[in-house]
């Protein structure tokens, strides 16, 4: 046990009990922009989806009122709404956990000591910053059957080839591919987290005797818990609500592989002029997200640790 | 400690100055027209100028065809002032919506023949048949395929600009590929030629599709097209039920599927070979003589002059089945897309009339929209401006693309049309990935049609 | 001995550089081929399979895409929407992390889920009624719609970024401030934010980046004022559409035109990724 280490235990011992009075006024102070930003341009908008739901909408006009039908019909009638669950659950399944491990990795690695990690961070941040217009057409050629570069690789491998878009089986794995793409972002994050570890806790441990992975699994990733944490909640919210790449580059398809939850909802709510039915699909997606969050969060006081 | 409270207000004060700095200097440049932040509060007309937006997506070069014949509106209507609002295609769903909603809109908004529909049936746009009727206006000038297209209920809510038309009756041919191959350069008229022809063309290596004979289409829009070849219907003609699934929709169906699976190699094939998706992008196989046969709308004679000139082609009207004696070559107006220019209900009454003189100017008028279509080089809904001899000095076809615009059909849609495509769509998709056959999807589809029209009617009483 | 170990370094490195070169490869060549796009004509687009280096190289693509749209303007009106938001975000987006991270007060934990249940309404829904609000007290076709709730931390995703870093620090250093006297703010401004200055870049290169690419509400807020179009909305109307032929060629010189400015922004925002800049050098 480092020195550091031993004052914070005594420290937290002697931590004084806040005044509760002012404090409280304070604590609102602080996040009042956010609250009125709240109150103002949030509160009414999510509100009106939670009504619309039970209406039928068509989002410019009249809402009559009919119960819980629209919810029966999603659950029970429509033929794509249990086909985009389970895209959306594989694609969930495929992208979250890759993008997590991928982006931790390339942040261990880019902050080890080699030359060159500004260069690198700056080419695996890239791709986010490239307009989406832009890479949506290269991502096509890149999974093109005949020339793409994805199938060249494999026949270099001596792989059979993958009909990538077109194939029914291997358009979501491609949803996957691209999503790996932009894990730039989340590796920043990591990278931000990594740089609050202490060097003197390495060095300390080096002392001791730990060895590499000892170090990784002992000092490094327990202190990155909250960032993992952080990048774990943030990536089910955005990996539950995907849209852009399947609206643009599959539409959907082929044979709906590709239709993800949100295209779903896009297509009723916009295309179809259902509002109404598109607020339940939204309001379940909601409860979904709500209580995964719910359940991370709570699991979280077992293993996320701040100092 | 003083260096870590001076990190963040430099830097923080060196972005926000550099930013102030370069926006004030981008800022100096003569092409702002009103200073930015300005509130663009719901325009209370004076008695003297009435504000017209125009909601658009004539983008590129067509911005400034549009800023001409607004200016020359303006010499006529010196009262009437319209704002030229080109908006991006991407999320022109959305966006339109959201246009729709506000306290505010536009007072023109440009709308797809199927959105016009719905919206006319919610009461969110204004009828104009009353309008055209005061100033005696002449409909008849107009291709009945095209004027056809936005009537609802007897109401009439645009009038058309481009043509909703000319968009799948058509067929186009490489003439030199047909050479190459042994074939007469003569595109084909029937079905039967087509399947002749395409086997001829096609070339198929263990990779895919070398060289595309033709490709009749995976989609429940190619679908339609053929069925009205065939001699079939998508609804029936009273509009309260589904006729895709007929004899005819069936066969169709299934000349589509063997088509794809024995000349083309199956769907999978076709879905590889058209990487670029559906944009009018330059690197489409029609460009790059591996596409023998297309069945393009009238944009292709302006995209082909910008592209590639020494193309030699000809053209023909699309094949009909002619193993059925009733079946004839029939173009689609207004199933896809057909634009239309409506005035949303939002819009006060005063400035009503504003907007139809503005839509009259963009549509009927031949030195409005019909001037607007010949800088195009694509063909006018109006008759008599397609007669001009600059289309016949571009195009040696001119004659075969004004039969194929005679003979478009305007197709009876109700407002839920687009859920139906979808559906047909699915079904299409079904066969042509043998999951089903095409009996059986178009069997299931029309069940979900049904329903649905049987729902909308219902509602409607 | 000492051979053998330098060995293992060497080798070592070595593979975590060619890991890295061959991902690079990866990342870069969407890039590469929208830069090569955009040095052609627009027959030599047409040209498939296309050619990486065209010949000839016509640079003038990026001369003339000035000319053929008002781009100085889109890239005045993106630097407002830009600013607006990264001060937004790295000043009051910390100030509501804070609150959350080091504060208690009544309902703390409950706003706090609150706050992230935003997130989870899909904006589909949302974004009929908030813009009717919009339109009624007539914030549309200006830039308040896409400054103002920035201004207002109406960032869960950063507010939570920020909340994460700073429970990471030690509750002792703002402790031993309160005791000498240090209020709320001062502990803010003195002791959190220069301790979480990755966090703070890392905050200030998404919010660049946010601003700078948002195409969905700059479109649909603005859509009646051109005039007041940012780049991301403007680089949309040089795609055609509709049977329209796209101005391929400029639209790829302009995105890798906004690239730039994003790559400079995160070359500053990657120089205080520095480690152990944090905690050293505070002793009790």
């Amino acid at each position: 046990m480092t020195a550091q280490s031993a004052g914070m235990g005594r420290a937290a011992a002697a931590r004084p009990q806040p005044r509760v009075r002012a404090k409280d006024l304070l604590g609102f102070v602080f996040i009042a922009p956010w609250l009125i930003s709240f109150l103002a341009f949030d509160l009414m908008p999510i509100l009106s989806g939670f009504y619309h739901s039970f209406t039928n909408w068509n989002a410019l006009g009249i809402a009559e009122f009919i119960g819980w039908a629209n919810y029966e019909e999603a659950l029970t009638r429509d033929p794509l709404f249990w086909v985009s669950v389970n895209r959306t659950l594989y694609f969930i399944a495929g992208s979250v956990p890759l993008g997590i491990f991928a982006a931790f990795t390339l942040a261990l690695l880019l902050n080890a000591n080699i030359r060159g990690t500004g260069f690198y961070r700056t080419v695996y941040y890239l791709p986010s910053v490239v307009p989406t217009v832009a890479a949506v057409i290269v991502w096509i050629f890149i999974f093109e059957t005949r020339r793409g570069i994805l199938n060249f690789g494999l026949e270099l491998l001596g792989l059979p080839t993958i009909r990538w878009l077109s194939d029914p089986n291997w358009a979501m794995p491609a949803l996957i591919i691209m999503s790996l793409w932009t894990i730039g972002a989340a590796m920043i994050i990591f990278l931000a987290g990594l740089q609050g570890i202490p060097q003197e806790l390495y060095e300390a441990a080096e002392v001791d005797g730990a060895n590499g992975p000892q170090r990784l699994f002992g000092i490094t990733v327990p202190l990155m818990t909250p960032t993992i944490f952080f990048n774990l909640i943030m990536g089910l919210v955005a990996a539950f609500q995907a849209f852009n790449n399947a609206f643009i580059m599959t539409a959907g398809g082929p044979r709906n592989a590709t239709l993800l939850y949100m295209l779903h909802l896009y297509n009723n709510a916009f295309r179809y002029f259902r509002m109404g039915y598109a607020s339940a699909l939204a309001v379940m997606l909601f409860i979904v997200v709500f209580g995964i969050t719910i359940l991370v969060y709570r699991s979280s006081d077992r293993w996320v640790y701040y100092s | 400690m003083s260096n870590r409270r001076s990190f963040g207000r430099s830097t923080l004060l060196a972005a926000l100055a550099l930013a102030l700095l370069l926006g004030t200097l981008a800022g100096c440049v003569p092409a702002a027209p009103a200073p930015a932040g300005e509130a663009a509060a719901p325009a209370a007309p004076s008695a003297e100028t009435i504000k017209v937006r125009f909601w658009n997506h004539w983008l590129a070069a067509r911005v400034e065809l549009i800023d001409q014949i607004i200016a020359d509106f303006e010499q006529d209507f010196p009262n009437i002032d319209v704002e030229n609002l080109g908006q991006p295609w991407d999320r022109r769903e959305e966006n339109m919506f959201a246009a729709l909603a506000s306290n505010d809109p536009p007072e023109v908004v440009m709308a797809t023949r199927a959105e016009l529909l719905k919206l006319a049936n919610d009461g969110l746009i204004v009828p104009i048949t009353d309008m055209v009727e005061e100033q005696g206006l002449d409909l008849d000038k107009f291709y009945p395929g095209e004027i056809g297209n936005f009537y609802w209920e007897g109401e009439l809510y645009s009038m058309p600009m481009p043509t909703g038309g000319g968009i799948s009756g058509m067929i186009l041919i490489n003439k030199d590929m047909f050479e190459a191959a042994g074939l007469d350069p003569v595109p084909p008229t029937t079905w039967q030629e087509l399947w002749d022809a395409g086997k001829a063309l096609t070339v198929i290596d263990d990779k895919g599709i070398v060289q595309i004979g033709a490709n009749v289409g995976t989609s429940a829009t190619s679908f339609f097209a053929w069925l009205y070849t065939n001699n079939g219907q998508i609804y029936s003609d009273d509009l309260r039920s589904v006729g895709f699934n007929s004899p005819e929709g069936i066969e169709t169906l299934q000349w589509m599927v063997d088509y794809t699976n024995e000349i083309n190699g199956g769907v999978q094939n076709v879905l590889d070979f058209y990487v670029t998706g559906q944009e009018a992008n330059e690197a489409q196989p029609w460009y790059n003589d591996i596409e023998a046969m297309i069945f393009p709308n009238v944009s292709i004679f302006f995209h082909m002059q910008t592209i590639k000139p020494e193309l030699q082609w000809d053209l023909g009207l699309r094949p009909y089945n002619a193993n059925n004696p009733d079946a004839e070559s029939h173009g689609l107006s207004g199933e896809e897309f057909a634009w239309g220019y409506v005035i949303p209900a939002g819009v006060p009454e005063e400035k009503r009339e504003a907007a139809f003189e503005w839509i009259k100017k963009i549509t009927y008028e031949e030195d409005g929209g019909g001037w607007f279509m010949i800088q195009q080089s694509r063909p006018s809904p109006i008759r008599s401006v397609n007669e001009d001899p600059s289309f016949y000095e571009a195009n040696p076809a001119w004659d075969t693309v004004l039969a194929s615009l005679e003979s478009d059909v305007s197709v009876q849609i109700f407002p839920e049309h687009v859920r139906v495509r979808d559906i047909v769509e699915q079904a299409v998709q079904a066969a042509m990935f043998g999951d089903m056959t095409p009996e059986e999807a178009l069997n299931d589809a029309a069940e979900q049609a049904q329903a649905i029209m049987d729902e909308f009617w219902s509602a409607q009483e | 001995m000492l051979n053998s170990i330098r060995l293992q370094n060497v080798v070592r490195r070595l593979s975590i550089h060619t890991v890295l070169l061959a991902g690079s490869l990866i990342m870069v060549i969407p890039l590469l081929w929208t830069l090569s796009t955009s040095l052609k004509t627009q027959q030599q687009i047409a040209i498939w399979p296309p050619e990486w280096i065209p010949n000839p190289v016509k640079w003038s693509n990026y001369i003339e895409v000035f000319g053929a749209a008002p781009v100085m303007l889109w890239i005045r009106n993106s630097l407002v929407i830009v600013a607006a938001n990264v001060f937004g975000s790295v000043v009051t987006c910390s100030l509501v992390a804070y609150g959350f991270a080091r504060m208690r007060f009544p309902g703390r934990d409950a706003l706090f889920i609150l706050l992230l249940s935003t997130l989870m309404m899909p904006y589909i829904v949302r974004l009929i009624p908030l813009y009717v609000f919009y339109s009624q007290i007539g914030w549309l076709n200006t830039f308040l719609p896409v400054t103002v709730p920035q201004l207002l931390a109406r960032n869960p995703f950063f507010i939570f970024l920020l909340r994460q870093f700073f429970k990471g620090i030690p509750f002792e250093l703002s402790d031993a401030a309160r005791i000498d006297g240090c209020g709320e703010f001062g502990i803010w401004w003195r002791i959190i934010l220069p301790l979480s200055k990755p966090a703070l870049a890392a905050v200030a290169i998404f919010a660049f980046r946010d601003a700078w690419d948002n195409f969905l509400a700059p479109l649909i807020y603005m859509a009646g004022a051109p005039h007041l179009r940012p780049l991301a909305v403007g680089l949309y109307t040089l795609r055609g559409g509709g049977g329209q032929l796209p101005d391929t060629n400029y639209l790829m010189a302009l995105s890798t035109l906004m690239v730039i400015p994003m790559l400079i922004m995160f070359a500053m925002g990657q120089r205080y990724f520095i480690r152990g800049v944090t905690l050293s050098g505070i002793k009790g």
